[in-house]
């Protein structure tokens, strides 16, 4: 579907949802804020108070409050933490933010679709994200490219290869259009925030704010290099396989990882002796961490629930598939065998295959 | 014979204009000479009258080109050439693929236990170790298999990612196999993930019998799909139609077992995936060999076909287009002659025969054939 052939009308309640749209960018135009005025007015004040809020929550890893009920105010406070994003500069962070917001927007994006508001979601695939997306009764066509760049697990059902691919466009429900949708958002907050400028001086008081959040993060992120550690030095870091290593490093700055990653990482530290509080503390740092839904996860790759079986991690090969191995590692087809041989002092040949 | 290898190889470029790639100013080139361990890496060339000057002067062994674009393409440094994007490649190569002429021309020998014979073991026979040093060679019964897995290729790109056969670049790469480059501007961007879901799709990789299957009466499974569903579903219902023909009454599929299923199904996707090697359609910094070069191995041309000549070409045609050197007879010796070989069947108990030019210069550069002319 082309840009022009989709009329929809937004709502101040949608440029509070999704103040990201260019749209509300222009509302905010016409408000006339400068960074200065935020700097200095009461309005301004408020502003920045609650985009501090935002970001100190992001940092935490907490859900983000609810936006503004008031759209002009939600539009400049968006905008506003943006411009303290870009000016913390941290890509984890940003990363960290664009996840927890997306996920808000998806809740809203599956409320529009219970409403029967399709629309909402096809303008913002095709207007906002630029997505070549077509509604086909009763399901929704995507390009495989837009597809492929948002699709959040690369196993089961989400996996290219079990789709429906028909002359380049690939068929899914209008709820999988939301999950996309969350991807392609985060992504598009973080190009936001990259390509954020700031034309002369941040004024003092919103730079105060850039301090404050930076620093908040630097101090989240020696608690986890104290995990990393602990890791280390107790196990050896050496003895973790490439592959587990990249996803716990990546894990632990904070990478929001598919669940294929986590069940890897989760279910290979599980078998080398760790706790489920010890794993439980691993996956503390992402970016949508809840403990209850964790806890249930791990307890259950832990065989504590359910089936009763304890899981092992996937085999060399599957790892490769599911995009999580780029390695060949010598003789070793599992990497449970990868840390054994490490453990009795064998040096294993690592190759990096792409 | 080295210096008449390099001495043939310098007459082909004299006589040769290779023509330039697009977007020629943007990509890296890469060159192994004659005789000189490594590469020459992170050259780039402002037109094409560069590249064959200098294709001409240094006369390369081996000559490839990115199949990314680059805004500094010979920054020594991956993080300072600016990547602007790559081409879609797949490669074909019939090292993927068992063939019966591997007996005819491979030979392999123990590095452990020092023991030899013909063929591509996965492993030594005889003590089990995966050391093997192996020689392989290329016949027409080669190019046939890889044509056959390059033509599943095609179609999978035409009907399932709506890539039409104008849009594909097709190089035969003056060995054993094929390279596909989808010429679309819209897909250069593509990241690591996402070429690995498009290598993965075509490879059936990932498929999950289960997702296609519908339980039904009495433990018994239907396939949810019908023949004409688009994708692997319908692929694999043609597929299945055809192996169940005797069993099929009425329109639909039978119902089967679990096991049987799956079992149909993976004979289905092994039948009618693409065999690619995934490494090169993933990577985003490749170099591939360059088209209208010689392969430094072989002697062949690295040749570009389009999608209707790739159809209309038995092997023997794509061989003979490859070849650029003469037939005037030439007389070697080589340990070890494979007996199938390009177009020629060689059939002596001795080491020494009389061959044409161009197998001549294939033996010697990938045998190391000795010539005694």
């Amino acid at each position: 579907m082309s840009a022009t052939q989709l009329r929809v009308v937004l709502t101040p309640e949608d440029f509070s949802r999704y103040p990201f749209v260019p749209e509300a960018l222009s509302s905010l135009r016409e408000l006339e804020l400068t960074l200065e005025d935020i700097a200095s007015t009461p309005l301004g004040n408020l502003i920045l108070e609650k985009a501090r809020e935002r970001l100190l929550k992001a940092v935490e890893g907490e859900k983000l409050p609810s936006p503004e009920e008031d759209y002009m105010l939600e539009v400049a406070v968006f905008y506003t933490t943006l411009l303290i994003l870009a000016g913390v500069g941290d890509d984890r962070l940003t990363e960290k933010f664009s996840t927890l917001y997306a996920k808000a927007v998806y809740e809203f994006l599956l409320k529009d679709l219970e409403k029967g508001s399709r629309d909402k979601l096809l303008y913002l695939a095709v207007k906002v994200l630029g997505w070549d997306v077509r509604p086909v009764d009763p399901n929704v066509l995507i390009h495989f490219k837009y597809f492929v760049s948002a699709q959040p697990e690369f196993t089961g059902e989400w996996k290219l290869t079990n789709r429906v691919l028909e002359k380049g466009y690939v068929r899914v429900s209008w709820r999988e259009l939301a999950r996309l949708l969350e991807t392609g958002v985060k992504k598009y907050v973080i190009s936001l925030v990259q390509r954020a400028e700031v034309s002369g001086n941040i004024p003092e008081g919103v730079y105060r704010v850039v301090e404050e959040v930076s620093r908040a993060w630097s101090a989240r992120q020696q608690d986890i290099r104290s995990v990393a550690r602990d890791i280390s030095s107790r196990r050896g870091e050496e003895a973790l396989p490439p592959c587990i290593r990249e996803l716990l490093h990546q894990q632990l700055s904070g990478k929001n990882l598919p669940h294929s990653a986590r069940f890897a990482l989760a279910s290979f530290l599980l078998n080398i002796g760790f706790s489920v509080e010890e794993t439980l503390e691993v996956f503390r740092h992402s970016p949508d961490f809840r403990e209850d839904i964790a806890r249930y996860q791990v307890e259950h790759i832990a065989g504590l629930r359910g089936s009763r079986v304890k899981y092992l991690p996937y085999k060399c090969d599957n790892m490769r598939s599911y995009g999580l191995c780029r390695w060949s590692c010598e003789g070793v087809k599992h990497p449970l065998q990868y840390f054994y041989r490490a453990l009795r002092g064998r040096r294993v040949k690592v190759k990096e295959l792409w | 014979m080295s210096s008449l290898a390099l001495n043939l190889f310098k007459s082909y470029y004299r006589r040769t204009y290779v023509p330039p790639p697009s977007h020629l100013e943007k990509r890296e080139y890469g060159f192994q000479l004659f005789g000189v361990q490594g590469m020459l890496r992170h050259i780039s060339f402002g037109n094409g009258n560069e590249l064959n000057e200098f294709l001409r002067s240094r006369v390369p062994q081996h000559a490839y080109y990115s199949t990314a674009l680059y805004e500094s393409p010979s920054a020594p440094e991956m993080s300072g050439k600016g990547w602007l994007g790559a081409e879609l490649v797949f490669d074909i190569d019939i090292d993927h693929v068992d063939t019966p002429c591997k007996e005819l021309h491979d030979t392999w020998k123990c590095k452990n236990c020092g023991a030899e014979g013909r063929g591509q073991p996965r492993a030594c026979p005889v003590c089990g170790s995966e050391n093997l040093e192996r020689k392989s060679w290329v016949c027409d019964i080669c190019i046939n298999s890889a044509r056959d897995e390059a033509l599943k290729l095609l179609d999978l790109l035409e009907n399932d990612f709506g890539v039409s056969r104008n849009e594909v670049a097709i190089t035969f790469s003056g060995h054993r196999g094929f390279h596909i480059h989808v010429q679309r501007e819209d897909f250069m961007s593509l990241d690591q993930d996402a070429r690995r879901e498009i290598s993965d799709y075509v490879r059936g990789l990932g498929l999950e019998p289960e997702l296609m299957l519908r339980r039904s009466k009495g433990g018994l499974y239907a396939f949810r799909y019908d023949a004409e569903t688009p994708g692997w579903p319908g692929r694999i219902a043609r597929y299945a139609a055809l192996l169940l023909s005797e069993r099929i009454a009425g329109s639909g599929l039978p119902e089967l077992p679990k096991a049987e299923w799956e079992d149909l199904i993976k004979t289905a996707v092994n039948e009618l995936s693409a065999k690619i090697d995934e490494k090169v359609t993933i990577d985003v910094h490749r170099l591939i060999r360059l088209p209208g070069t010689l392969h430094g191995k072989t002697g062949l041309k690295v040749l570009e076909l389009t999608a209707s000549e790739l159809e209309a070409l038995t092997a023997e045609d794509i061989l003979k287009k490859a070849i650029v050197f003469g037939d005037e007879e030439v007389r070697v010796r080589m340990r070890k002659l494979p007996s199938r070989v390009l177009l020629y069947t060689i059939e002596s108990d001795s080491d020494v025969v009389n061959v044409p030019l161009h197998l001549a210069l294939y033996l010697h550069l990938n045998g190391g054939a000795e010539v005694l002319r």
